[in-house]
């Protein structure tokens, strides 16, 4: 550096300082009669004339009760939520490549300000159909764009998240096996290890039984499994590809002979689309039916990190049961067909997450085609950029299918750290955040063993891919030569270690302000 | 966190720490003898120059706890086995035990200890009252306690034997010491425990180049995610409920009016725990499935039962077979359920074909064996053979997991 800057050099790899506030939870901060507004009473002469507006309203809509709330001023509330969003790691803040399978890449801003433009935010789901041409616009353009990129027929937006496609995608199966007299015979849906877990589960909660398949001796899916699995009982395959090991399936295409050959059907899970944009295509392989999971792949922000969005693809022999409404094309513009008697009916109120759906479009739209492919291309090359320099680091590794190139993801092991020193994966997470940045480890149960899962994205530059390895390779360091500073951390984060007990126990665990205080502070 | 509940032990009152150490765990492996079972293998591990390390293991262990003590708990009681069996590793880390069961004067040498000792001195301490015994050996030390005190007292292992398959084990001396610091941190009614296999091999066979490990039984450990071996879910609620959940799995596959023949191992007791019905741990038990019922009712026919008798049982009614694979080896049939004969298996294979062969197993369970195939040794190569390829296994309710079997 420079002579003469008042400044020394940075730490390497730099240091993270979270804020910490002991903030209490909005419930406890409530101060009786406390109020944010204090909306001045309307003029006498307007009472005279309007009399009582509450009087208007329908019987039975009024509350006996006013709400539970807590009592706070402006100010009160707007420092609790910026005190909480700095007690925070995120895409926004640090290099977010460690929350694998999650996609987390960059949502450039200029799509909220078009998502926040009040001809789209001030629109409300009953106006008629006439008023939100364009908002329909969007969506029907959106929809053959995604039919484009999977190759399928025709394409719902209705979902709201990634998992509600997949529901949708068990719910269409079924009414398809119905539908040719085979409901009742086919109960049973196959899917990988590796798969996105929402693929079992959705399938359970449809009321099928599940078949898992294990990978092969060489680490991909196993084909002679799944001839094993099949059967006339068989309903379908969900599987997604590449899986969540980035492992991409070189025989995709027997999977899919082998299920249609039983009967059943095939419903490609594209949660981990991101490395395949432009490359491969469902329907090219066969798939009878796909989801995207809109706000990952399609930039805009991960669900639980804001609303979530799904999109259904399906060939067009399942087009007839997509969720209803669909929109249409008439000769009065664009409408909602809720006309269609074959429909799995509906799988969230409304039509889609419109503010995702817009914010999608225009990304594809910033894009064009061959933006997208080129999307595709960066987040892989990326990821095997990441994938070797994390290799060299000590005590990693990346099981199945050993050597061979990952696509847009990989499940690393730090089995052998985990032997060597009796450091645990879980404890390397909790030290990456004294460095500003935490990855995630994976589904239970761990497959892999002490698992950490990286996904890079097109996101990141390499110098970002960079300063996260060298993150990883100095807690590494510390795990041969100082692991206390490993056992003990976060160090500096706003919380340390938290017990898991009451997240796993019923008696203990509360998701609601009033559980917590039934449960913990002995209250009614 | 709040401990103040009634009739919950004061704050001050210093926890009750056991500690026995099998001076000669261990002593067998690093000479190649495959195990220290024995007086005989004892002296010849001695005589090919072996030295005893469960001492230093031990004193690792309680070091590391004694510097993670919180520091709001008063510093532990100690019991300790008299000479090298404990009260010499106590002394080093500078505690005062209370010494148990003195046999010999301290110092004495290490070959003198046996399995005897192991279980007077445990029997001593678990009546005196304990929080924590803290145990330092291998399989055949867990198998002793097992015998003596069963699940009254929370143990914990430190590892210091050759052959280590019961979960009872932490990871590593270190991972022992800090798990005993966690656990006694904790309130006496919040402290959280969980059921661990003892599992141990025939010494004998294990020396022909033959792995068999055996169930012994159960011992109560400190619930604790991460430092115990062989335990990969994030929590132990998380493992037991999993368990509960493959066993619901095989009560929605069992037809009314079957005959059940539940092999040994927690998973499938875990089973008939869900059908209502005691299961011996170790054992092989028979039940009857009601026919013509909403709600699952078994009724049990034979209770730990050999082979012949197993036979006449399943000798002409239709049958199945609930196994889990045993330990870290995936065996599913001939380790430690022998009874489960060439004959009683071809029974069940006749009447229900492989779907009457019902094996259970936690998702977490199947994970372990890293992709090993699950394991069979019935006695009978052909019908090894015959029951080798893909097998579902229940992992869940309405789920199975496509496994390979192969023969061993």
């Amino acid at each position: 550096m420079s002579a003469g800057l008042p400044i020394g050099p940075k730490p390497q790899p730099r240091r993270f300082q979270q804020a910490s506030w002991d903030e209490p939870v909005i419930f406890e901060q409530s101060v009786p009669g406390a109020r944010g507004v204090l909306p001045p009473l309307a003029e006498p002469g307007v009472i005279a004339l309007v009399g009582d507006p509450a009087a208007e309203l329908p019987s039975g809509i009024g509350r006996a009760t006013p709400p539970a709330l807590p009592e706070l001023s402006q100010l009160h509330v707007v420092r609790h939520y910026m005190r909480l969003s700095q007690e925070n790691l995120g895409v926004d803040l640090n290099i977010d490549v460690g929350q694998g399978t999650c996609t987390m890449k960059y949502s450039p801003k200029v799509n909220d300000q078009l998502v926040r433009n009040p001809r789209l935010a001030d629109t409300h789901p009953l106006q008629d159909a006439a008023t939100v041409q364009g908002t329909l616009e969007i969506m029907w353009r959106l929809e053959r764009m995604l039919a484009e990129i999977s190759g399928m027929d025709r394409v719902s937006l209705q979902p709201a998240s990634g998992s509600a496609a997949i529901w949708a995608n068990v719910a269409m199966i079924r009414a398809w096996h119905e539908s040719r007299g085979e409901g009742d015979r086919r109960d049973e849906v196959v899917t990988t290890i590796f798969s996105h877990p929402s693929n079992a589960a959705a399938a359970k909660v449809a009321g099928y039984r599940v078949i898992n398949l294990y990978p092969d001796a060489d680490g991909y899916p196993d084909l002679e499994a799944l001839k094993a699995a099949v059967s006339e009982r068989t309903a379908a395959l969900l599987i997604t590809n590449p899986e969540d090991t980035g492992i991409f399936n070189p025989r995709i295409e027997d999977f899919v002979r082998v299920v249609h050959e039983a009967g059943g059907l095939c419903s490609y899970d594209q949660a981990n689309a991101n490395g395949l944009l432009g490359i491969t295509r469902a329907r090219d392989a066969g798939f009878d039916l796909c989801h995207f999971n809109i706000h990952k792949t399609f930039s805009t922000p991960h669900a639980s990190g804001g609303p979530g969005a799904g999109a259904v693809g399906v060939s067009a022999a399942l087009a007839p049961f997509l969720p209803r409404p669909t929109i249409e094309r008439g000769d009065d513009g664009l409408y909602l067909d809720d006309d269609r008697p074959q429909s799995i009916g509906k799988v969230r109120p409304w039509y889609g997450t419109t503010a995702n759906l817009v914010r999608a479009y225009a990304w594809v739209m910033s894009l064009g085609a061959e933006g997208l492919r080129e999307v595709a291309e960066v987040a892989v090359l990326n990821n095997n950029y990441l994938m070797q320099k994390v290799l060299e680091i000590r005590g990693v590794s990346a099981p199945y299918a050993t050597g061979k190139r990952r696509v847009e993801q990989v499940r690393y092991s730090w089995d052998d750290l985990s032997r060597d020193t009796g450091i645990h994966s879980e404890e390397i997470g909790y030290r990456a955040a004294d460095f500003g940045t935490h990855y995630w480890t994976s589904h239970h149960p761990y497959v892999v063993p002490e698992p950490m899962t990286l996904e890079p994205t097109e996101s990141y530059s390499r110098a970002d891919l960079d300063e996260y390895v060298e993150i990883l390779t100095e807690i590494a360091r510390e795990a041969y030569e100082e692991p206390d500073v490993i056992r003990s951390a976060p160090h500096r984060s706003t919380i340390h270690q938290i017990d898991h007990t009451p997240l796993d126990d019923p008696e203990q665990w509360a998701i609601t302000w009033r559980a917590y205080r039934r449960k913990h502070l002995g209250g009614a | 966190m709040s401990d103040g509940r009634p009739g919950e032990a004061r704050r001050g009152t210093p926890p009750r720490v056991g500690l026995l150490v099998n001076p000669v765990a261990g002593i067998g492996g690093g000479v190649g003898l495959k195990g220290s079972d024995g007086p005989e293998i004892v002296r010849r591990a001695l005589a090919l120059g072996a030295v005893p390390h469960a001492g230093d293991r031990a004193g690792v262990a309680l070091t590391r706890m004694l510097e993670r003590w919180p520091s709001h708990r008063e510093r532990p009681r100690m019991l300790a086995g008299s000479g090298s069996m404990g009260e010499l590793v106590a002394r080093g880390v500078g505690l005062e035990p209370v010494v148990v069961g003195r046999l010999f004067p301290a110092g004495d040498s290490a070959e003198d200890s046996t399995a005897e000792d192991t279980r007077r001195i445990v029997a001593e301490m678990a009546a005196a009252g304990l929080d924590l015994l803290l145990v330092a050996g291998g399989d055949g030390t867990a198998r002793d306690i097992c015998a003596t005190i069963g699940t009254t007292t929370p143990i914990l292992g430190i590892p210091a034997g050759v052959k280590m398959h019961s979960a009872v084990y932490a990871t590593s001396p270190l991972a022992a010491g800090g798990l005993a610091a966690a656990f006694l941190a904790a309130a006496p009614t919040r402290r959280r425990t969980a059921l661990a296999e003892v599992l141990d091999l025939d010494e004998d066979a294990y020396r022909r180049g033959e792995i068999a490990p055996r169930l012994f039984g159960e011992l109560l450990v400190p619930a604790e995610d991460r430092r115990l071996q062989a335990r990969k879910e994030p929590s132990p609620a998380s493992e037991g409920s999993a368990a509960a959940k493959v066993a619901e799995g095989i009560a929605r596959q069992l037809a009314p009016g079957c005959r059940c023949v539940l092999g040994p191992g927690s998973t499938v007791r875990a089973v008939a725990a869900r059908l209502g019905v005691p299961k011996t741990l170790v054992g092989v038990d028979v039940v009857d499935v009601a026919a013509g019922t909403a709600t699952i009712v078994a009724r049990l026919i034979g209770r730990d039962v050999g082979a012949a008798e197993l036979e006449r049982l399943v000798g002409d009614v239709p049958a199945v077979l609930v196994i889990t694979p045993i330990g870290g080896q995936a065996f599913i049939l001939g380790r430690g359920n022998q009874q489960v004969s060439p004959t009683v298996i071809r029974s069940v294979l006749a009447t229900a074909g492989r779907d009457g062969i019902l094996v259970a197993a936690t998702p977490a369970k199947l994970a372990s064996f890293q992709g090993r195939p699950l394991l069979v040794d019935s006695g009978d190569a052909e019908l090894d053979v015959e029951l080798s390829g893909y097998l579902a296994v229940v992992t869940g309710p309405d789920e199975r997991t496509m496994y390979r079997v192969e023969p061993a």
